[in-house]
């Protein structure tokens, strides 16, 4: 769900097209979170989800006309640009050290937080989402894709199969296949671990 | 959404919560409008990156200032037209040498700057994309503060 007015957003892309690079200030400020939740979801990593960050608005600052407001509002374009970028600098890096998430997953499912208040809950559940993003971060790109989009952000099923350019019948099975895989990866990590500790 | 609840949805909501608070620092604005700040090839023009873009108004201001207090001052001129133009190269006439406005008696030499695109008023050829560059040359003031001719010294 993208709160942005499409208008305001023309107006200002097309400030950026005849060559006013001050409008890219309120469209960073208006988009600029959400661009970054996506990267740092997807690659798992705060380094390169301001890489990704900066890296998606300065495309649309050098080649502004690339934005088509006809085909769909600024923030899903965004998001589109976000996500090759994000593929692209996650293919350069090498691949996480997960043992730690995974020990991480294991004392945080492990531990009785639920129930209680307090900063301890507030730093297992923290761990917990922690893990959770590494866990994100080792399933294939397109489930993590959907789950971010949808799950996360909030995108509808139309908007996410325009950020990635597939029908929305292959988002909704992205999407239930990704959950799955996800639930598998989780369950494996958490049944190794014990396995190990026993 | 309808959707039928998933058992990864609570962990899923949970992760979303725990994202409402992360926001992009604020490094990358400053990267960010700094990279873009960059001019590239074909969006700017090279003189634009260390000159305001109406740079040579205040030199041509003065100029016509000048002109004009000595035209005022001087007011009324008559004398033969004849040329001691300062050496130098070739000037070129902005007016008819014939006019009576073509008095170079005491007529002095002045060097600025202006904008190529003022050569073509005076039809010399210039390049669209080097229109906006500035360029050295002498003008020749009468003694009226007219500006009689002009050359180019770095041709």
């Amino acid at each position: 769900m993208l709160n942005a007015s499409p208008v305001t957003d023309a107006i200002l892309v097309d400030r950026l097209v005849r060559g006013d690079r001050s409008a890219l200030a309120p469209i960073y400020a208006q988009h600029k979170d959400r661009i970054y939740r996506f990267a740092l979801v997807f690659c798992a990593s705060r380094d390169l989800a301001a890489d990704v960050t900066q890296e998606t608005f300065l495309q649309l600052a050098l080649q502004p006309n690339h934005f088509d407001p006809a085909s769909g509002a600024l923030g899903a374009y965004l998001c589109g640009v976000a996500r090759n970028v994000a593929r692209r600098m996650t293919r350069e890096e090498s691949r996480m050290d997960t043992s730690d998430d995974i020990e991480a997953l294991a004392e945080s499912l492990t531990e009785p937080y639920a129930a209680q208040e307090g900063p301890l809950t507030r730093l297992l559940q923290d761990e917990a989402a922690e893990t959770m993003r590494a866990a994100l971060r080792r399933l294939p790109a397109h489930y993590r894709e959907a789950i971010i989009l949808v799950e996360l952000q909030d995108e509808s099923y139309a908007s996410a199969a325009t950020i990635l350019q597939v029908p929305i019948g292959t988002v909704r099975s992205r999407l239930a296949r990704g959950k799955a895989h996800l639930m598998d990866l989780l369950s494996q990590d958490v049944a190794e671990l014990r396995k190990t500790h026993a | 959404m309808t959707e039928q609840q998933h058992p990864m949805d609570p962990a899923l909501a949970h992760l979303k919560r725990s994202l409402a608070d992360e926001t992009a620092p604020d490094f990358v604005w400053a990267r960010l409008a700094e990279a873009a700040a960059i001019p590239t090839a074909s969006a700017t023009p090279r003189p634009s990156a260390s000159r305001p873009r109406f740079w040579f108004l205040p030199p041509a201001a003065a100029i016509a200032l000048g002109a004009w207090f000595f035209w005022v001052a001087s007011l009324p001129v008559a004398a033969p037209v004849t040329a001691p133009v300062a050496s130098g190269g070739a000037f070129i006439a902005l007016k008819p040498l014939e006019s009576p406005a073509f008095d170079v008696t005491e007529a002095r030499v002045v060097s600025t700057e202006v904008p190529r695109i003022w050569l073509a008023s005076a039809g010399v050829p210039v390049a669209p994309e080097r229109a906006s560059e500035p360029i050295q040359i002498d003008l020749l003031i009468s003694q009226a503060g007219q500006a009689l001719a002009f050359r180019i010294p770095n041709l």
